[in-house]
This record gives C-alpha cells, structure tokens and sequence, in this order.
C-alpha cells in the first residue's frame, strides 16, 4: 500500500486520522478557506506518517498509536495553528462561526426544529428591522402629519415577520432537499419552487412597503410591475445563492460531519 | 549515548531550522520533515504536526512562499502546497545564523564548552 495516498486506505484506517485532523483544526479560528487548506495539508501528513508506522509496526493498533503519538497532540496543534492566524482575520472569522453557530443545524436537532427554529429567528429579526425602519421611513417622507394607522404598522410588520419565517422555512427544507439530491443540485425542484416563492414574498412585501408610504392606487401599480420585472433575477439569485452554500457544503461535508467524541 | 532533542530544547529554533532546511530548495511539509529528520541524525524528535503551524507562521511574514502542487492533480489522496524561501526569509536565515553563532559561543562559553 502507497501510504500517502489517503483515497487508498480503508475507512476504518482513515476515519481516526481525519478526526484526529479535525480535532486539530476545527476549534481554530480562522476563515474556511484557510481551515480547509489546514485540513488538507495535516491529512496528507498523518496518512503519510501512518504509511511509515503501518511498515513498521504490522498491528493496526500499534501502528495508529504511532502515527497518532508522531503527529502531535491536537489541543496544541490548534493552539499553534491559531498563533499563525492575523487578527483582522480571526475576528472576521469569529464573527461568521458565531452566525453559523445559530444558522447550522445542532447536535440531536431533528430537521423541522431546524426549520422552525431558522423561520422563529428569521420572523424576529425581520420584525425588529421593519420596527426601526418604518417609522424612519415615515419621518423621512414627511408623513408625521398623517401617518397610517399603528394598527396597520402593527399589521405590516406581522405581515413581514410572517413572511420572511415563511422563507426561512422554505429555504431550510430547500437545502435539505440539495443535500439528498446531491452534485445535481440545479435540478432539484424544490430548489426552483422555493426560488419563485421567495419572488412572490419578495413581490408582495415591495408592495406592502409602497403601500406603507402612499396609498395612491397607481403608486401601488407602478410598484407592482417594477417587481415583478425583478422576480425572475430574484429566483435566480435565490437558487444561485443556494448552490454556491450547497457547492460548498459538498467541498466540506467529509469533515463538518465528522464527530469527535 | 547521544540524547534525543526534543520539546522545550527546540522551541525558537524550529522556524530557523525550517528555514534552513528551504534553502536546499522548495518542499512540501512531509519532505521537509524528512530533511529535518536526516539533518538531525535521527536524534531531533519533533510533534511532526507542529511543522505546518511553523510553516503558516513563516509565510503569513512573508519568509516563505507557497503553492500548491501542481502535480497533486495527477495523483490521488490530499493535494499539497510546495513551500520556497524568499529573499526575506534568507535575509532572516542569514541573521538567525549569526545570532545562533552568538548564542553558542557566550553560553558555550559560560558553561566551559568547547565552541
């Protein structure tokens, strides 16, 4: 056996050597692209390593122990991995793994708690957002004479609470649906259903947004058809948005759903 | 019986030796583990992961370049990066020689070694 070739090695070989990696590298912050190339390099390294311990030693067992005892313990090796990392980058990076931290599906969460806990955030962030900015954009239109009736704000921002929870429970199922469809993910309908329902929230909560500052019928017409004409770039931006995050779950699936313990 | 070197004894030198070990030209980090091991007689006794940290941390100041092979491609199992000393990173070697010459010859001679 070529012992740096990981593709080669049974997985009950390789899987304690990629978790050793990982333990290494996954408390390090740092960006993805910086965490993958850490990965890469450290795997092709210990399965290196284990290609010289297997000839040496001819118990498998013997020769993990090796391999693992030459590569060093992780806890250091994150520590020292991370003094390599800048600051500007480490705080970026802190920032999106804490995103992720509330985004990504927990440990032991079942696939619609996922779900409704996305569209539960999603609803609450919308709705504070639409909270602040209404009446900003009241004071800026110089409505404070004759503004709309707080039971219709109130109405507006359920309405866009609604909404955007709605899409965050579309787009959650949506992106369950990629990752059973797998590398053919552009031809995944459900992919394309939660484009164009996404278009549609979109559509309406312009609308709704015109509708909070005017009450002329043609205002509201003209918005109308100004949005629609957006709705095919917003079904394809949705779906290429979807892709990119589904390509890249793909490149970093062997590793993220690897479990230490 | 010559003792091994290990831990604590090499902390401050490994980035230096790394250094060093590039002057005879690029290598990935397991080539480069194997010149250190070579260089050491057998006697310098690394945490073989901790070279890449070193290694990050040498390019990050720009004492070394790297990129990645492009003969991975052609082969199976993880690509690798292909590490090369800069002129900095030889500037900085030139200066890590001196200092370690220095270092030598005081403590050497503090402790009646010969230097």
């Amino acid at each position: 056996m070529n012992g740096n070739d990981h593709t080669q090695l049974p997985e009950a070989v390789l899987r304690p050597l990629k978790i050793q990696v990982e333990r290494a590298v996954r408390p390090v912050v740092a960006s993805l692209a910086r965490r993958m190339r850490m990965r890469e390099e450290l795997l092709e390294l210990i399965t290196r390593i284990h290609g010289e311990e297997s000839a040496r030693h001819p118990d498998p067992q013997l020769a993990l122990e090796a391999t693992l005892s030459r590569f060093g313990n992780p806890a250091d090796l994150t520590r020292e991995l991370q003094s390599g990392v800048g600051r500007w980058e480490r705080m970026e990076a802190a920032w999106v793994m804490w995103i992720e931290s509330w985004i990504h599906c927990r440990e032991n969460e079942t696939r619609w708690k996922h779900s409704v806990r996305l569209s539960l955030l999603a609803a609450g962030l919308m709705s504070s957002l639409q909270a602040t900015v209404l009446p900003l954009v009241f004071l800026a239109k110089g409505m404070q004479k004759s503004p709309p009736p707080v039971s219709f704000l109130v109405a507006l921002v359920a309405f866009y609470a609604l909404a955007f929870g709605g899409l965050a429970f579309i787009g959650s199922h949506a992106t369950e649906a990629l990752r059973r469809k797998g590398t053919r993910w552009w031809s995944c309908p459900q992919l394309w259903l939660a484009g164009v329902l996404t278009a549609v929230v979109v559509q309406i909560s312009g609308m709704g947004l015109v509708l909070s500052v005017s009450f002329d019928p043609t205002d509201v017409l003209n918005a109308a058809r100004h949005w629609l004409l957006c709705s095919p770039v917003v079904i394809l931006l949705f779906v290429g948005v979807q892709g990119l995050m589904h390509q890249e779950y793909l490149r970093l699936r062997e590793w993220i759903e690897l479990k230490l313990d | 019986m010559a003792r091994e070197i290990s831990g604590d004894a090499l902390r401050g030198h490994l980035e230096t030796m790394l250094l060093s070990v590039l002057e005879r030209g690029p290598a990935h980090g397991f080539e480069i583990l194997k010149r250190l091991e070579a260089a050491g007689c057998g006697l310098l006794k690394l945490r073989e992961g901790s070279v890449y940290p070193a290694l990050y941390r040498l390019e990050e100041s720009g004492l070394v370049s790297a990129r990645w092979d492009d003969t991975s491609a052609e082969r199976r199992g993880p690509r690798r990066r292909v590490y090369r000393l800069s002129q900095k990173g030889q500037k900085r070697l030139m200066e890590g020689r001196e200092d370690w010459s220095q270092f030598v010859s005081i403590i050497g001679g503090i402790m009646g070694a010969t230097t």
